[in-house]
């Protein structure tokens, strides 16, 4: 993958009270809202698709010396979680899936994938769509297994995909109809 | 019907075309043909207002009722016109004072007498007579040709609001003259030594300090002919309000030279005040039904109350050029009450000011609060001028003015707590209802 | 012709005077009308002799009441007087016009004058000065670019920022506009703005004047803490007792309402654990990209 430019980082990163949840409630609303479109768009810009809670490189901002508290990570993505932009990955809270694309929009994206590498009627590994040459420089690449997984099987009850389980995870096959 | 007709809003105000500039306004003023017969169909139009745009020329019938009665309006649009022959000054007539000055226009008409803005078959001449003998026809004559010359009406309007600004000669120019001159700038380090350059920059500077020593000196020449000015314009205007009601007032005339000075401070630069006596300048006048016009719509979106201030800022970018001043902005506002306008303008206990649709209540938002602090959140962690805001679909100032007039109703209690100002069902009123039944009931 | 009579004439005549051509002769007047005074004379000169006397007597029956003709004649005296100043302005503008609007120094001087002159340029964008000067597009449309920078940076300064700031966010956005923005337009833009009642106001707290635009009220308290704040854009409670030798719960109150008003916030990210109370509107030096805080958003 081709290195990408740098990050942007909004104003507010770095300015020290944006790391310490903010007590009046409208001023936390505000705080909770640029916190979750920063995190959405790092991910998205870098394409990473699980949040480490103890590790995640936004969480701490070495140049001002502050990070994040426990309470305000779990906060911040609880609130991405509610707006059905993440998902926890365990009940320990520990990491948490980022939906920076819905998977309605990942099952649209693998139809036009499709479509554009002539694969209708024919058989893919889940694989090789995150990994194969088709997948090179396309938004698949290095797709969460999680997620291509189940944008595949919304698209299996939409009726245009099928899958079948190979011997091992990394053989199932999709067979599209498209 | 030789002209066209011309579409007006439900307040008298011309509907102008996209790219459709107002320039300058008059009143008492006539349309009439200059021939000797005249076709059966047409009738001079008598004491309108005639508005000059950048497209067209057109008459506004003048009521005199208060209530914008659906007036006519025509028009010409400014292709017709194939010249103009400006009023001619003197003349023996002028020995016997003031005459009304008249504007012929040469408008081109097609073979069956319509207007032709191209290919015309042949020309007719109309004639505009300006009966209102204070007011500046020249001014109004002047523009006419210009905006003719500048034939806006072949441009294709820009889409973006205030465009860039361009000037014509802005350049920045050392000599600090309006010559529209390049700046003289032009070359590279590469043909001239760092040293010539600094020279030369040293000497515009100087020459600019130079320049701004005798600027400072026409300043305060002006300035204190403005001196004099403004003090004559003052002692009229304390005239003219004493006079207001009495015997010079009640006259059409003293009414007419009234208007007259109102149009006159406010241009060199001394507003006067609405009051219920008189009705400001002409101008205030009609900005204040253009607004009117612009402002409902705009109403309707944003759940019928926005903050002055926002329409300001609407108003002046839909504008994109000749913009209000916050004072017209504000004076024209105020005549909406005399005109029954179907909107007002009201102010907060906290200063804020609004424009809100005339039917307008405060009702229906009290119940829309009183149903939010009802709700299980509302009734455990209140309401903030944020919930309100989303609730109500306005913006949180407002919420918040809005919160805290139910407050003072009595609807609402507030909360100043750690968690920010929140607004709770008022208990209290029900506690007090309480008590006066408990103390009815002892008697 | 009686001296009462006269009077009245005279003023009619002096009406019509600008108006007479000068081609009628002189001399059959000047046998006439010998014995009056110069100026009447010299209106009587010019016109024709029966003519005249008819005028004079028109002229008595028309200006009856000697109150409407005072009026008539006030108002004549002020656009005579108004159209020469007119003139001298119009000479001024076009020799200037284009260095108040490039030149910021000469631009303050000229609105400092017209201050003390009793004259407000920018009341109406109908005045001679708007219009000769063009500079009532200038300050309205910047009035329109304060208000907007205000309402994009409120959610996190709480309405509270620093002219200097607000200049440059402003400057920044006018990018393509030629004409340089001083501190001192925005103050004369933002003076226009107070009549709209939306709390625009500006303030000097310590040597730094802030640009408030929410109705908000602070106490001289919460100006002192403000203050307190200009330079690291910070203070502690600690501090704030020690320095003013408030008690504790004046302190707790000062910067509780701050919080809550959203001028400020808190910080406890510290390593030596003290909270924090920041204030964006007094942290002068920048320490957040503009961009940013015109909520374009670096992002996407």
């Amino acid at each position: 993958m081709a290195p990408k430019p740098a990050f942007e980082l909004p104003y507010f990163y770095n300015y020290r009270p944006y790391f310490t949840l903010q007590p009046v409630r409208d001023t936390r609303e505000k705080q909770i809202q640029l916190w979750k479109e920063l995190i959405l768009s790092f991910c998205k810009h870098y394409g990473m698709y699980i949040v480490d809670v103890d590790d995640f490189p936004l969480f701490a901002n070495k140049s001002i010396e502050r990070k994040l508290t426990n309470e305000a990570r779990e906060l911040f993505l609880n609130a991405l979680v509610m707006e059905g932009r993440a998902e926890w990955l365990g009940k320990d809270h520990r990491k948490c899936l980022l939906l920076w694309r819905r998977i309605e929009d990942w099952a649209d994206l693998i139809i036009s994938w499709v479509q554009e590498n002539a694969l209708e009627n024919g058989v893919v590994t889940l694989d090789e769509m995150r990994t194969g040459d088709e997948a090179r420089g396309t938004d698949l690449e290095n797709l969460e297994m999680i997620i291509l997984e189940r944008a595949v099987r919304l698209l299996e009850a939409r009726g245009k995909a099928q899958m079948f389980k190979g011997s091992s995870a990394d053989d199932t096959g999709v067979k599209f109809f498209i | 019907m030789l002209l066209l007709e011309a579409q007006l809003s439900e307040s008298g105000r011309p509907i102008l075309q996209p790219g459709e500039i107002e320039c300058q306004l008059i009143d008492s003023t006539d349309i009439d043909l200059e021939q000797e017969t005249k076709p059966p169909y047409w009738n001079p139009l008598l004491g309108g207002i005639v508005s000059l745009t950048t497209h067209r020329i057109i008459w506004i019938e003048r009521t005199r009722k208060k209530e914008p009665v659906q007036s006519r309006a025509f028009a010409i649009p400014h292709p017709a016109v194939h010249a103009l022959e400006p009023p001619k000054k003197g003349g023996l007539k002028s020995l016997f004072g003031k005459q009304a000055v008249k504007l012929r226009i040469v408008v081109g008409i097609r073979k069956d007498g319509a207007l032709a803005t191209r290919d015309a078959a042949s020309a007719v001449r109309v004639v505009m007579v300006f009966r209102n003998l204070d007011s500046n026809s020249d001014a109004f004559v002047t523009r006419f040709q210009e905006v003719l010359e500048a034939k806006a009406w072949t441009v294709i309007p820009p889409t973006s609001a205030l465009p860039g600004r361009a000037h014509p000669g802005s350049e920045p120019s050392f000599s600090g003259r309006q010559d529209g001159s390049q700046p003289s700038r032009a070359f590279t380090t590469a043909h001239a030594g760092v040293s010539g350059i600094l020279k030369r920059e040293e000497a515009q500077a100087k020459q600019a300090d130079e320049t701004l020593q005798e600027a400072f000196g026409d300043l305060n020449a002006l300035m204190s002919k403005a001196k004099d000015m403004v003090a004559l314009a003052e002692r009229i205007r304390m005239r003219l309000a004493g006079s207001s009601g009495g015997t010079g007032g009640g006259t059409d005339e003293g009414e007419g030279s009234r208007q007259e000075m109102q149009d006159l401070l406010l241009s060199v630069g001394i507003a006067s005040p609405v009051t219920r006596e008189n009705a400001g300048a002409l101008y205030h006048q009609q900005l204040s039904r253009q607004l009117s016009d612009f402002v409902g719509p705009l109403l309707v979106k944003s759940n019928g109350m926005m903050a002055l201030v926002d329409v300001y800022c609407f108003f002046n970018r839909a504008r994109g050029t000749e913009l209000i001043s916050p004072d017209d902005l504000l004076q024209a506002c105020r005549l909406w009450e005399r005109v029954n306008a179907p909107v007002r303008l009201r102010r907060f206990e906290s200063g804020v000011l609004i424009v809100q649709a005339r039917g307008h209540s405060d009702e229906a938002i009290f119940a829309q609060l009183a149903q939010l602090v009802k709700t299980p959140d509302g009734t455990h962690f209140g309401i903030s001028a944020s919930d309100a805001a989303r609730a109500l679909g306005l913006p949180p100032a407002l919420a918040k003015e809005e919160l805290l007039a139910a407050e003072y109703r009595g609807l609402l209690c507030r909360d100043d707590g750690a968690d920010g100002l929140r607004f709770y069902h008022n208990f209290f009123l029900e506690l007090d209802s309480l008590q006066e039944a408990a103390a009815g009931q002892q008697q | 012709m009686e001296r009462a009579a006269s009077g009245i004439t005279r003023k009619f005549v002096l009406l019509a005077i600008g108006r007479l051509p000068e081609e009628l002769g002189r001399s059959w007047f000047d046998k006439c009308f010998r014995g009056l005074d110069r100026p009447l004379r010299m209106a009587f000169r010019r016109r024709p002799g029966i003519s005249g006397l008819q005028g004079a007597t028109a002229a008595r029956a028309q200006y009856k009441t000697l109150g409407e003709d005072v009026a008539k004649v006030r108002t004549e005296q002020m656009t005579e007087q108004l159209a020469t100043f007119k003139k001298s302005l119009e000479d001024f503008a076009q020799k200037y016009k284009n260095d108040i609007k490039k030149q910021p120094a000469f631009r303050a001087q000229f609105h400092e004058m017209c201050a003390k002159c009793g004259v407000d340029p920018l009341a109406s964008n109908k005045g001679f000065w708007a219009e000769l000067l063009g500079i009532g597009d200038f300050y309205y449309e910047l009035g329109v670019q304060i208000v907007e920078a205000c309402l994009a940076t409120r959610p996190h300064n709480g309405g509270l920022i620093d002219l200097q700031d607000l200049r440059a966010l402003v400057a920044k956005k006018r990018r393509t506009a030629k004409e340089p923005v001083t501190e001192d337009d925005c103050i004369r833009a933002i003076g226009k703005l107070k009549a709209l009642g939306s709390g625009f106001e500006i303030f000097t707290v310590g040597s730094r004047r802030l640009v408030r635009s929410v109705p908000t009220e602070l106490n001289r308290d919460h100006n002192e803490i403000l203050e307190m704040a200009q330079g690291k854009g910070f203070v502690t409670a600690a501090e704030v007792q020690a320095q003013k030798g408030w008690p504790p719960g004046r302190v707790e109150d000062a910067l509780e309402t701050l919080l809550r008003e959203g001028l400020a916030m808190i910080d406890d990210g510290d390593p030596d654990g003290q909270r924090r109370f920041w204030f964006p509107c007094s942290s002068g030096d920048g320490n957040l990209s503009i961009e940013g805080q015109l909520g374009e958003g670096p992002i996407r």
